[in-house]
């Protein structure tokens, strides 16, 4: 059988590259990318996801008091304003998940219900920093999408929940 | 030629020796910035209400209980000078990597993840790896490694110190060519929307000046697609061969010198700052001390020869 030593010494070959491949330092680090990008987003490991898939659109949340003049998200809550944006996101997309809805098109109950959420923890650690809130604040959500030339952008701004406090 | 060139540069990509004032000094700047990277007592939170890494299986608010975190930052100040000495590492770094990995995953379960840490934390579990590997090896077997070539444990501490650390960059790369199915060079000039979305992020923060106006960057970059993905794609590029520096001391600083620049670019567009990756870079890849003694062994080296022109040796 002139065909079994042939394919055995191809499986052997290829044993041992894969061998040398595991064993050689960038080996060790082509593994560790694939786990890396496997596992995404579990502290400590990351794939970095920023940027990655750059939108035709760009929103950011802002919050505003009952006049509609900003507040300062870092000053009073202690947290920046993308990770106050990112907190409402994951919130809102964990509820979507929860209830079974289109995390794309949410309800307005399940934006009312995770906006009041995050303006509520803010007030909290705003309180405890010494830097309350006003009784009414408004998040505000804006678009930013391209436009025409000159300016090349636009910025799309509507409100999207209003919390009195009692 | 290309092959070849390619033989050597695999062949290269290994551990080399290290000196162990290079370890000292690398060891004690990298507990100072693992100690920077432990957040205040206030973004300790209480609770966590998207769980991120370990918190999805363990509950991570006792850190906010009263006296917890500070006891927690006492022992891990004790922990992290231990470890600059070099002593019991096998002992003091699986601490100090599950103390800082807690801290920070609590900090990530309130909806955000930061990305700023991940490089230390990943650091600090390669050296974990290391130091476990090599105590095990020496408990199983009864004696040391045998290292060959100058090598040392430390040579294996420090290359795979730089392989989480450049990990980093290439995962990115995989991360934009995935997730924008390979549209990420036509898509990037977009990104000028996002410098926009930056600077109002900025202002809206601490209501600092100058208030939200134009932007002139992202005008440019929107109105010059072509430009921009040429621009940000020698970004990518740098990003996709980090692993270089894996090849050897002048890769490494070279590559980390460029990789400095490329986050200074951002932080200058963006605001968008990685301080921590920036240090890791400076600590481990640059490594200026041993520049600094190669730089004095070279000009003294140098120094006899020449006088010896001037002034013959006596026989």
């Amino acid at each position: 059988m002139p065909a079994t030593p042939s394919v055995h010494s191809k499986a052997s070959r290829l044993l041992s590259r894969l061998k040398a491949f595991v064993v050689h330092p960038l080996g060790h680090f082509a593994l560790f990318i694939f786990f890396l990008y496997q596992v995404k987003e579990f502290y400590p490991f990351t794939h970095i996801p920023m940027y990655s898939d750059p939108e035709s659109r760009a929103p950011y949340l802002y919050l505003a008091d009952g006049e509609g003049r900003a507040l300062g998200v870092k000053s009073h809550g202690g947290i920046t304003n993308p990770k106050m944006r990112k907190m409402y996101r994951a919130r809102l997309d964990r509820y979507c998940r929860t209830n079974e809805l289109d995390k794309n098109d949410p309800p307005q109950a399940a934006i009312d219900t995770i906006a009041n959420e995050v303006i509520e923890f803010l007030r909290v650690h705003a309180d405890e920093r010494g830097n309350p809130l006003p009784a009414t604040v408004r998040l505000m959500h804006v678009v930013i999408e391209p436009a025409a030339a000159p300016d090349g952008y636009r910025e799309v701004t509507t409100q999207l929940f209003e919390q009195r406090a009692q | 030629m290309i092959i070849d060139q390619l033989r050597k540069f695999i062949a290269g990509c290994h551990p080399k020796p290290v000196a162990w004032w290079e370890l000292l000094i690398m060891r004690t700047l990298f507990a100072y910035v693992v100690y920077m990277t432990l957040p205040g007592q206030g973004q300790i939170y209480d609770t966590q209400t998207v769980p991120n890494g370990i918190a999805q299986f363990v509950d991570l608010t006792f850190l906010a209980n009263d006296g917890v975190y500070p006891a927690l930052k006492i022992a891990l100040v004790i922990a992290l000078a231990i470890y600059a000495s070099g002593f019991m590492l096998p002992l003091v770094l699986p601490f100090i990597l599950i103390s800082q990995v807690m801290v920070r995953t609590l900090f990530n379960s309130q909806g955000w993840v930061h990305h700023g840490v991940q490089m230390v934390s990943l650091a600090l579990l390669a050296q974990t790896i290391v130091v476990l590997t090599f105590a095990v090896y020496r408990l199983v077997k009864g004696k040391p490694f045998p290292f060959t070539e100058g090598r040392t444990a430390g040579s294996y501490f420090l290359f795979y110190t730089q392989m989480a650390i450049v990990s980093i960059y290439v995962v990115s790369v995989v991360s934009k060519v995935d997730r924008s199915d390979g549209q990420w060079f036509v898509k990037s000039h977009y990104i000028g929307l996002h410098v926009v979305k930056a600077e109002r992020d900025r202002y809206y923060g601490k209501l600092q000046p100058p208030e939200p106006g134009d932007v002139p960057a992202a005008r440019l970059m929107l109105a010059h697609p072509n430009l921009t993905r040429l621009f940000l794609g020698a970004g990518v590029l740098l990003e996709f061969f980090a692993f270089v520096a894996l090849y050897g001391r002048g890769a490494a600083a070279l590559i980390a010198l460029a990789l400095i620049g490329f986050h200074r670019s951002i932080a200058a567009l963006m605001s968008i700052y990685f301080h921590f990756n920036e240090m890791l870079l400076v600590i481990f890849l640059i490594n200026l001390p041993f520049w600094i003694v190669w730089l004095a062994k070279k000009i003294s080296k140098h120094k006899p020869a020449t006088s010896g022109k001037t002034l013959p040796a006596t026989p």
